[in-house]
Formats: C-alpha cells, sequence, structure tokens
C-alpha cells in the first residue's frame, strides 16, 4: 500500500489528536503504541501488523512516561510511522522497530517545542487575566493545545511523505549483513523497555519477585497474563497481611470545619472540565493555564459583581501548577472551598493561603499519582495488552483502553467528591488508609509482571555452534540448560545496570543499535 | 551523614524524585527540609505517603537538620537531601553539610521574577544565595530526571 498525502493526513491527524487528547482529554494514555499501532494497522489495511508491531512498541517503551512535566520519546510519531512503513515496505517487526524507535526519540523535539512555545500563551493569558477576560485565556488555553497537536502532527506528516517514498528502496539496497545486524538490534531493543521499568520500580527489599516473575515464565507455559495474574494474588496478600487497605470514610473521619456545601452541578463541572488541566502546558508554569481554566465558570459566577477581585483571583491561579492530571481533585476541591469563602468575606481567607494550599499538596498528589499510575498500572496493564496484541488478538487495545480509563475515571471522580465532602479531612484519612502497603504491594504486582515479559517476550539467542572432533555444540542449547532464556535476562539487566550508572535513553539505544549490528552481523546473536 | 544526592525543589517528594532519583541514587533515606512543611502534619503525611516502604523518611525543620549535621546522624546511610529554595540550601552548607554539588529540580515562587532557566526562576534573596553558593564551588546542575539533559546553573550565574 503506497502512501499517498490523504492517508499521510489522515494518519498526522490521528497522532496529534492522541497527543491533544493528552492534554485536553485528562491524559487517558491513547498515545500509546497499545492502541495507536492497531488503529494505524486498521487504516493501512493490515491489522495484524498493527496489532504485533504496536504490542511490541509498547513493551519497547514500557518504561517511558512522561513524569512531572519531562519530555520522553514521541509514541505518536514512533509508533504510526513504524506501523505504516511495515505495512508500506513490507518490512518485519524488527525493521520496523529500528525506524520506529529513533523516529520517537527524534519526535520528542516536537514536544519541547510546543512546551516551549506554550510560554507565549500563558504570558498572553496573564495579560487576558488582568482585564478579567476569561474568553481570552480559554482561547489561550486551546491555541496552547492547538500548538501542542500540530507539534506532532507535522513531524508525522512529513516523516510519513518522506520515508514513504524512500524506505522501502533504502531497506532493500542494504547488504544483507546490515540486514541481519537491524534485525538484531529490533530484538534487543525491548530490554529497553524492561530495564527502564525495572529502575523505576525496584528497590534492594522488592527485587527478589522480578525474578520470580521472570522464573515462572522462563520454566513453564504460563505466559505473561498467568503470571500478571500470579503478580496481583501475591500483591493482594502480601497487601492484607500487612493491615490491609481501606478508603471507605470510616467512624472516625468527620467533616473538616472548612468544609462548603457545592451542589451535584458545580461538582460535575469542576470534574469534567478537570480534564483539560494539561491544557497549553508550557515548561515554566506548566498546567496554570489548564487549572484556570478549569476554575473559569465557577470564578466567573463568584465574583461577578467584582470585576477586580476576577482579575486578582484569575492571576493567581494562572501560576505554576504541576500534578498528576489524574489526582488534581483534591486541589480544584480545595481551591474552590477557599475561593468561596474568600468571595463571601474578602477579610477570611488571604490569597496566600489559597496559593499554599495549591503549592502544598501538588507535590505529592503528583508522587502518589505517578508511582501509582505511571508506575505500575499502565506497565501492568500494557504489558498483559501487549502480550495479547502480540498474539494477534484485537481485543488488547480495547482492554487496555477500557481498564486504564475506568480506573482513570473513578481515580478523578472520588479524589474530587471526596474532598469536596471531607475538606483536607480526606487526605488525611488516605495517610491512614494504608495506602503505603498498596503502593508497596503494587510494585510487587508490578516487579512480577516485568519479569513475566522478559521470560516471555524477549528473544535474545545465539546461533553460535562449534565443533570440537566430531561433537558439535551449539551454544545456545548449553545456555538452555543452565536456564532457560538466559540471554533476554542478561539483556535486561545490563540495561537495567547502564541506567543506574546514569546513561540516557538515548546513549542506550545508540549502544544497542551498535551491538544489534555488530553481533548480529557477525552472527553472534540472531 | 553521607548525602549521595541533594536536590533543590519546591515541590520536596514528587514523582521525579520518586521515579526518576530514588532508585537512580541508592537512596536509603529521605531528608526533606523546609519549616513550613515540618510544622505542617498534613503535609508530612502526604509526602511521606508518597515514598515506597523501606525508605525512611524525614521531614525536618532547619534547626532540626543542623543538628542531625553535627551528630553526624544516620552515619553511613545513603540519603537524599531535599530544599525548596537555595537560601535553605545555603544555611545548611554554611553549618557543614557534606556537598559538592547539587541537582535542581522546579524552583519557582510565584513571587520570584529573575529567569535563569527554562524551570528555575529566583526572587532576589534567592539569587544571591544561588551566586553564594557558587562561589563556594558547589557545582550546580538542573535537571528534572536522570533520563533529561543537564543544564549547569554556574554558568548561567556568571551572566547575573
Amino acid at each position: 500500500m503506497e502512501i499517498t498525502v490523504g492517508l499521510a493526513a489522515i494518519l498526522a491527524l490521528l497522532a496529534a489528536f492522541a497527543y491533544f487528547a493528552r492534554r485536553f482529554f485528562g491524559a487517558p494514555f491513547i498515545e500509546r503504541p497499545i492502541i495507536l499501532g492497531p488503529i494505524t494497522g486498521l487504516i493501512m489495511g493490515d491489522l495484524q501488523t498493527g496489532l504485533v508491531l504496536g504490542g511490541t512498541l509498547e513493551l519497547v517503551f514500557m518504561g517511558a512516561t512522561a513524569i512531572g512535566g519531562s519530555v520522553p520519546p514521541n509514541l505518536p510519531v514512533g509508533t504510526i510511522l513504524g506501523v505504516a512503513f511495515a505495512v508500506s515496505a513490507d518490512l518485519t517487526i524488527e525493521e520496523a522497530l529500528v525506524i520506529a524507535v529513533p523516529a520517537a526519540l527524534l519526535g520528542s523535539l516536537g514536544e519541547l517545542f510546543a512546551k516551549t512555545i506554550s510560554t507565549i500563551f500563558a504570558n498572553a493569558a496573564d495579560r487576558y487575566a488582568e482585564d478579567g477576560n476569561t474568553k481570552g485565556i480559554s482561547l489561550m488555553a486551546h491555541l496552547g493545545n492547538l500548538a501542542h497537536a500540530l507539534s506532532v502532527g507535522i513531524p508525522t506528516f512529513v516523516g510519513l511523505l518522506i520515508g514513504g517514498a524512500s524506505v522501502e528502496k533504502i531497506i532493500a539496497a542494504l547488504p544483507a549483513w546490515l540486514r541481519a545486524g537491524l534485525n538484531t538490534t529490533g530484538s534487543l531493543l525491548p530490554a529497553l523497555g524492561f530495564g527502564l521499568l525495572l529502575a523505576t520500580l525496584a528497590t534492594p527489599q522488592l527485587l527478589p519477585w522480578f525474578f520470580i516473575g521472570f522464573s515462572i515464565a522462563a520454566y513453564s507455559a504460563w505466559g505473561v497474563l498467568g503470571v500478571s495474574f500470579v503478580g496481583i494474588m501475591a500483591a493482594l496478600i502480601f497487601i492484607y497481611q500487612k493491615g490491609g487497605f481501606s478508603l471507605s470514610p470510616s467512624e472516625s473521619a468527620e467533616r473538616t470545619e472548612s468544609v462548603v456545601e457545592f451542589s451535584h452541578a458545580e461538582k460535575s463541572q469542576f470534574f469534567w472540565r478537570s480534564f483539560g488541566l494539561q491544557s497549553a502546558f508550557s515548561f515554566d508554569r506548566m498546567q496554570a493555564v489548564g487549572f484556570t481554566w478549569t476554575l473559569i465558570p465557577f470564578l466567573k459566577k463568584l465574583y461577578a459583581d467584582n470585576k477586580d477581585e476576577l482579575a486578582a483571583a484569575l492571576k493567581r491561579h494562572l501560576t505554576f501548577l504541576n500534578t498528576n492530571p489524574w489526582v488534581v481533585g483534591p486541589i480544584v476541591a480545595l481551591t474552590a472551598t477557599l475561593e468561596k469563602k474568600r468571595a463571601a468575606d474578602l477579610e477570611e481567607v488571604d490569597p496566600k493561603v489559597i496559593q499554599g494550599v495549591k503549592a502544598s499538596l501538588m507535590g505529592p498528589l503528583a508522587g502518589i499519582g505517578d508511582s501509582m499510575i505511571q508506575g505500575t498500572l499502565i506497565p501492568v496493564v500494557g504489558g498483559v495488552a501487549a502480550s495479547l496484541a502480540i498474539d494477534g488478538n484485537a481485543i488488547a487495545p480495547l482492554l487496555f483502553f477500557f481498564v486504564v480509563n475506568i480506573v482513570h475515571v473513578y481515580v478523578r471522580w472520588i479524589t474530587l467528591d471526596s474532598t469536596f465532602k471531607l475538606g483536607s479531612g480526606f487526605l488525611e484519612q488516605l495517610s491512614h488508609s494504608g495506602f503505603q502497603r498498596l503502593l508497596e504491594g503494587a510494585g510487587i504486582a508490578g516487579l512480577m509482571g516485568v519479569g513475566g515479559l522478559v521470560g516471555t517476550w524477549l528473544n535474545i539467542k545465539t546461533p553460535v555452534v562449534y565443533t570440537i572432533g566430531e561433537k558439535t555444540i551449539e551454544l545456545q542449547a548449553m545456555f538452555d540448560k543452565i536456564m532457560p532464556k538466559l540471554l533476554p535476562l542478561i539483556g535486561t539487566l545490563l540495561v537495567y545496570w547502564a541506567i543506574k550508572k546514569g546513561l540516557k535513553n538515548t546513549q542506550i539505544v545508540v549502544i544497542i543499535f551498535v551491538l544489534g549490528i555488530v553481533l548480529g552481523a557477525l552472527k553472534i546473536l540472531g | 551523614m553521607k548525602i549521595v544526592f541533594s536536590r533543590v525543589d519546591e515541590r520536596l517528594i514528587h514523582g521525579q524524585v520518586i521515579l526518576g532519583w530514588i532508585n537512580q541514587t541508592g537512596t536509603r533515606l529521605i531528608m526533606a527540609v523546609n519549616d513550613e512543611v515540618a510544622g505542617n502534619s498534613l503535609q508530612k503525611n502526604l509526602l511521606k505517603l508518597a515514598v515506597k516502604p523501606g525508605i525512611q523518611v524525614e521531614i525536618i525543620t532547619i534547626k532540626e537538620a543542623i543538628q542531625k549535621i553535627d551528630e553526624n546522624a544516620w552515619g553511613e546511610t545513603a540519603t537524599m537531601l531535599l530544599v525548596r529554595n537555595p537560601i535553605d540550601l545555603l544555611t545548611l552548607v554554611k553549618a557543614g553539610l557534606p556537598i559538592s554539588k547539587v541537582n535542581v529540580g522546579g524552583v519557582r515562587q510565584p513571587e520570584a521574577t529573575i529567569v535563569l532557566t527554562k524551570e528555575v526562576k529566583a526572587t532576589e534573596e534567592e539569587l544571591i544565595a544561588w551566586k553564594e553558593l557558587d562561589k563556594m564551588g558547589i557545582n550546580i546542575d538542573v535537571q528534572f530526571v536522570p533520563d533529561q539533559s543537564v543544564t549547569n546553573l554556574n554558568k548561567v550565574l556568571t551572566k547575573f
């Protein structure tokens, strides 16, 4: 299938939309390869390739997620280019990986650009705030999102057109040794994702769980699904042995006195608007514009008769904020409560108190959210879904989308609603709920899952055979006698070690490329 | 006291620190120093909540921190120091905190107007503190997470 301008435009729109969703739809993780791979495959008329490559890329980029405003590899660019060329130029999965990974790394420049340029929109929003012009602020939020979408859409479009004309010829012109080398590189690349994830999840006490997960997968035919299931059970046993976890309001949880009544309509307005938290995300103020956008209708109503106070309120919320987008609820609820009190009596609540609440909560909530969501939920669900996808099961992207987003919507609502009901008492309660046990349990499930992935999907093998007298010895058979999947385990641990040594993703990717090409061409690995 | 990593970050403990730096540096104990936070039990509880069990978290005032430095508390335990601003860091360094380099995350109070990098803004007082830390020969690098590029603040400070 040839990549026409029209097709490139459709795929670029898909990339732009996936990225726009990160900004405006509350981070639903639809930019992950497990979702975009199959969709691109479907558009290209080859769902199977989309599933397999999407699943494999999900593994490669497993540990690569945006934490606290950092810029991760650009998944939409990498995934869509990889799948499109795999179908159009009839590449192997490994060859497609070799294109997708550098494309994703290069593509991150687009996000860098968008986050830099969004500073302009944040500054413009500031000027609108001075006049109490909420329409202007909303416009800036949307323009910022447009810039973000374009920063991903345009590179995808250009990449597709350039590559569409040349990839097939380039690959066909490669000498056999280099093709063999690149195929080896492709089979080594998932070790990057596993190593990255290991580095974020593992503490010395928890590391054995990784090896347990690996052993089960290596010595049995349980697959990732089986290992993940055992992992979740192990986590539950652990959590309940240590005393359990409970979020439901206990007898002792009293409403803190600071609670103000909010109607259901008001709450649901905050809820829906909070999906836009990451709008016009810029390096210097991050979620400031999105947070203000969340509050706009509320503040407008609150300070309807007092234009100066409205301007002051808009300005004070256009200051730096960054937290995990799923769990911004408590900050929204406490801010709204304080603003309502201030509107009733300007003397009662000093603006500094409102700033203080935001500043003190964003860090801890970001920490809790990032470790639970990017650190555990996405890798575990992503790992299981990727396994299904590589097996060609078209349920995989749907499973990932629905499991992740049911949790997403539930967490978003419950943290918001509970804080409206209990004030900061909800957060107090959270700190006595055994939440840390939950976190540690989640770490166990996550590590077992990664171990299972290494033991199932990482295919590093050696074709080396040597002859002593009349006996031929296959090196791989010798390794298998020591332990099945020994080379994948070593590969993953080497990446883990390199990350611990402070090497960056890009450096590790370069090393994997060089090693893959050399060892593959020499037929040491392959 | 064995400081394996020190960081100035207005959010103290959050995702970048937990997923990015704790394992990377082999931290076993986090010492977060801030008078305001140390006096607020809700904030203290929440900050501790985000950290995996097995890692000790001490959230203390500057005065307590100086005492800990004097006592050489926690011996050889791999310790991560977190402060919210350069002023607090300077106080601790002057009190004998054994560090030669510091990592910087997001530092930008609403009233800070001097733009040092895209992630770091300073007030007049903060700029003075940064400069003094620079003069003491401390290497100051701005870097959110281990995988990201580094901006050396010492170089930036020569322009101010």
